[in-house]
């Protein structure tokens, strides 16, 4: 098998975890008009929480993926009282200000308790692979996709298929609409968060058994949530999970086409480029394409 | 080096009974007397020569922020020499002036190190030591260099000592000393046992330290006359694959990573079944006790580069190991950091013994001629210390480990007692 499908594989495989991420980024963005830079601290929070149990009880860290989503829906509804609230209706720049200093509180506090070391889990079945038309494919990673679209899933559904899901859609659309037909759109916004936070600290249960965590992570995590999304149309769940493969894929296809270090580059660049050809992101590229065959 | 084991040291004059008695001291002084009183009752003597009492001696090191395990390590192996210093009667040749150790915190920023190294001299330090990240290490001792004054880092960077600064010493070993000994050992082990190396793979992290070290490396393994193939990657790689890949048909492996990403390359070589018979990574890449704990038994014949080793055989080090372990625990060994800095609170308390003066122009020229040998206490260094003009260590060199039954055995150079296993055994 040629090296570049090994490697777009993989980045698939990573794309997937990253759209648990992305979802629950373009989520708070689209129901609260809210770009949370702490975001990806919640991953890591999530990372640290599985480690902990995993260390000290020896709780697979799958089975805290389960446990750390309420622990999620709490971290939502504190923060929406003692600060997201507050700044909703206030400039982007405060906003930025906010969540910007949730993520070095979040972040020093991880330093302070865990100290500036690495931590990692080891599971016997997360160096496992198998072998699949010529791929070989690594257990952990193919279990983390898995569940991570799945979960996206569930979050699709809940937000299709049940009433107070179409109370967040409409919220999402628009806010003030909401209000004035007098649906619960306080309610809405704290349960889009936590579900943003809770999917967030799932995606990190995931990733803690293939990559280690250090309380400086976070960022990161915000950055490629923060770009996949806006590629994905900033508020569009099915966009978020679109971007995220596609940035997986391309970054793992052209790691294997030239070096590393500028695949990075041009893979981020891609991205910029998408922006640049459609503002919109992918789904308006996707339509523009569709209008342009239609004609 | 030159001296022979029986050489009288004042390091080695501590028992482990002077140690504990002095301890003991320190602790009951420090609560009784006041401060000259208990500086006088720890220095043993009852009529000790002229001099000052303390001698301020500053760290600047990452406490907090992303190099701050690397900075706590150096905090702790310093202040742990000087605690013992201290306890048995301090500096002999400044009449037992005890080391007055203050530590500031660079927070793992280059700006704040330059500020706390100037800071750390305006208030009396007679020598800086730090920082424990690349970065802040490069900045503050550029500040120290352009004060006039002395500055011993045991940061590993080929730069610290190459960029023309006055004052600057650096007692561990390089990074670019680590390559050529890999090159060298590595090139013996394979063919004492019947292999050879023609063509090597270099595995590259973009960070500082190693884009420094990779065209020694390369340029090592070219005069060696051996093909090299090279690759490198951002700190953010997640997909390992094409990395793993540059590895196809290499007979040897030098990996310039840290820890994380060294097992995710050597988790896709074993999904790609990609298995050269011997791979090394260089500096902490291998020898972190969590890429052992992310590879488990698949880390089985990789070779890796200390500092320091507790299995060399330094006559003083088993206590050392004993004391190190009632202080910080077992679940704590002493790291290739926390061992270094020993050595630059050794070179320093030395040349400030042999200077007999806090003067910069005396303790600069003191340390100059510094010539310490593992026999001495706390010269954790393997090859001792012992500088060049540019005050780069000439003497001191690394020690080559390999996994053996999940243990890191040294196997190079002599007198490292372990057996080298050539090839590594393949994944499955």
């Amino acid at each position: 098998v040629p090296i570049a499908i090994q490697g777009g594989v993989e980045g698939l495989l990573f794309g997937a975890t990253l759209a648990a991420i992305a979802v629950g980024f373009t989520l708070t963005f689209g129901v609260l008009d809210l770009a949370n830079f702490a975001h990806g601290d919640f991953v890591t929070i999530g990372m640290y929480f599985a480690w902990w149990l995993f260390v000290h009880f020896n709780v697979n860290p799958l089975l805290a993926a389960l446990l750390v989503v309420p622990l999620g829906f709490a971290f939502g509804i504190v923060l929406f009282f003692t600060g997201i609230e507050r700044v909703q209706r206030s400039s982007r720049i405060l906003q930025m200000v906010l969540t910007l200093g949730i993520l070095l509180i979040i972040e020093n506090f991880l330093l302070l308790v865990f100290s500036g070391n690495y931590q990692v889990v080891y599971l016997p079945f997360a160096t496992e692979h198998f072998r699949l038309l010529g791929l070989g494919l690594g257990v952990a990673a193919v279990v983390n996709a898995l569940l991570a679209l799945a979960a996206v899933a569930l979050v699709w559904l809940f937000l299709q298929r049940t009433a107070f899901g179409r109370v967040i859609r409409a919220c999402a659309q628009s806010d003030l609409g909401t209000r004035l037909v007098q649906l619960p759109v306080r309610k809405a916004q704290i349960v889009a968060l936590s579900l943003s936070l809770s999917l967030a600290m799932f995606a990190g249960c995931l990733l803690i058994q293939v990559q280690p965590v250090a309380p400086f992570a976070g960022l990161d995590f915000t950055l490629i949530a923060f770009l996949v999304a806006v590629v994905g149309g900033l508020g569009d769940i099915s966009g978020a999970v679109i971007g995220s493969l596609f940035y997986g894929a391309i970054s793992g296809v052209l790691s294997a086409l030239m070096n590393p270090s500028v695949a990075a580059i041009v893979a981020l660049g891609t991205l910029i480029l998408v922006l640049a050809i459609a503002p919109g992101g992918l789904p308006s590229l996707l339509r523009f394409a569709r209008t342009s065959v239609a004609r | 080096m030159e001296e022979s084991a029986k050489t009288k040291h004042w390091l080695n004059e501590l028992t482990r009974r002077d140690m504990l008695a002095g301890m003991g001291k320190v602790a009951i002084g420090g609560m009784l007397l006041s401060v000259p009183e208990f500086l006088e009752a720890c220095g043993g003597s009852s009529s000790p020569p002229a001099g000052p009492s303390t001698v301020k001696v500053a760290s600047v090191v990452s406490l907090t922020g992303p190099f701050a395990v690397y900075g706590q390590g150096a905090r702790d192996g310093a202040k742990i020499a000087f605690d013992q210093i201290n306890a048995s009667g301090g500096i002999k040749g400044l009449g037992g002036a005890k080391v007055d150790y203050v530590v500031y915190d660079s927070q793992s920023t280059p700006a704040t190190a330059v500020t706390l190294t100037q800071r750390a001299f305006d208030e009396g330090a007679a020598v800086v030591l730090g920082c424990g990240d690349a970065g802040s290490a490069l900045a503050a001792t550029q500040a120290a260099s352009q004060l006039g004054k002395p500055f011993v880092t045991g940061d590993p960077g080929d730069t610290m000592t190459t960029r023309g600064l006055k004052g600057v010493f650096q007692p561990g070993p390089v990074a670019g000393d680590y390559a050529g000994q890999m090159v060298d050992g590595t090139l013996e082990i394979a063919s004492a046992r019947g292999g050879q190396i023609k063509k090597a793979t270099v595995m590259r992290i973009e960070i500082s330290t190693f884009n420094s070290v990779e065209p020694i490396l390369v340029a090592r393994l070219k005069s060696k006359g051996i093909t090299v193939t090279s690759v490198s990657y951002p700190n953010s790689q997640t997909v390992f694959a094409a990395i793993a890949n540059a590895a196809k048909g290499a007979d040897a492996v030098y990996h310039l990573a840290l820890p994380a990403d060294a097992a995710a390359t050597i988790q896709a070589m074993k999904r790609q079944d990609i298995n050269p018979p011997l791979m090394c990574g260089l500096i902490a890449a291998y020898t972190d006790p969590k890429f052992y704990a992310q590879l488990g038994g698949d880390a089985q014949g990789l070779m890796g580069e200390l500092q320091f080793s507790t299995a060399l055989p330094y006559p003083w080090l088993k206590q050392e190991v004993d004391n190190w372990t009632s202080v910080f625990g077992a679940q704590r060994p002493i790291d290739s950091f926390a061992a270094v800095y020993m050595s630059c609170a050794a070179t320093v308390v030395d040349a400030l013994d042999r200077a007999k003066s806090t003067a910069t122009d005396k303790v600069v020229a003191a340390l100059k001629a510094t010539k310490l040998s593992n026999t001495q206490r706390f010269v954790t260094v393997p090859g001792g210390v012992q500088f060049d003009a540019n005050g780069k260590n000439t003497a001191g060199a690394g020690v080559m480990v390999q996994y053996q039954d999940g243990k890191l055995i040294p196997i190079y150079p002599k007198p490292a007692p372990g057996t080298p296993v050539y090839p590594k055994p393949r994944w499955t």
